[in-house]
């Protein structure tokens, strides 16, 4: 079966990533991931959109966002384009410093990244299909390596 | 296009409410904070964030939140949280900020705390 994509282009503006958030939750249910499976993806693209928008389109309101979701038999795939108007942000990534944070030795923030690899099984930058921008990938599986279905 | 966060204040015996209605994201900076300030103005020393009828909170949100975890162990305040879903508790959970915070399911459950 051929696979399935669709396709969303929003604003760079912070709550545009809501609409792509919801748009990913609904096809992981369709798809039959479980409920948990799905808000985690949730999150995930929501911090994926606005990461993106701030790092990749610098809060640029003329600039967009482009998402792709593509349903393959065995996994949902979401792609998240930016403009690159700065560089590729780093994916290498450690838990955040909360004691750090709170005691005000470094400012809050820098947690997007952490977010997105907890809760998805694969992400990561690849290179964009268009030849521009930063193109970044998250990808859940129906089923996991020993694990019984999502 | 976020759902405008709606703050809504109030004081019990044990502590100050600050209600976080809708989204909680950065744009909430400046709101969040002022509101705990004010709280903490009466003298109280315990700020209760009812999370219920929050709508979304994102890791901007967040950082929003830390901030006033901040200011108030500088202040020797304390933060509870209640009403937290737990699709975002998970987060919460992630980041190691329910470490720091103290967290209930309900504000009940919170006032009603020792």
């Amino acid at each position: 079966m051929a696979n399935r994509t669709v396709e969303l282009k929003i604003p760079c503006e912070t709550g545009y990533e809501k609409v792509a958030m919801r748009m990913a939750s609904d096809l992981a249910e369709k798809m039959g991931f479980s409920q948990e499976r799905a808000q985690d993806l949730e999150i995930a693209v929501a911090e994926a959109c606005i990461n993106a928008m701030e790092h990749g389109n610098q809060f640029d309101v003329s600039t967009k966002i482009y998402v792709t979701m593509t349903i393959h038999e065995d996994r949902l795939a979401i792609d998240v384009v930016d403009e690159g108007r700065s560089g590729r942000p780093s994916t290498q990534v450690e838990a955040p410093d909360m004691q750090a944070q709170i005691d005000g030795l470094i400012p809050p923030g820098g947690m997007g990244l952490f977010v997105i690899k907890s809760l998805v099984d694969e992400a990561e930058f690849v290179e964009p299909d268009l030849g521009t921008g930063n193109q970044f990938r998250m990808v859940i599986h129906l089923q996991q390596p020993g694990q019984p279905g999502a | 296009m976020s759902s405008a966060l709606k703050i809504v204040s109030r004081m019990t015996d044990k502590a100050a409410v600050i209600e976080l209605h809708g989204d909680v994201d950065s744009s909430g900076d400046v709101a969040v904070k002022q509101a705990y300030r004010d709280a903490v103005s009466s003298g109280v020393s315990t700020v209760l964030f009812n999370m219920a009828k929050t709508a979304y909170i994102n890791t901007s949100g967040i950082s929003v939140l830390i901030a006033v975890v901040m200011e108030a162990k500088k202040a020797g305040h304390k933060i509870l949280v209640s009403g937290v879903s737990p699709h975002y508790k998970k987060v919460f959970d992630l980041v190691r900020f329910s470490t720091y915070v103290t967290m209930f399911d309900t504000e009940e459950a919170a006032l009603a705390a020792p």
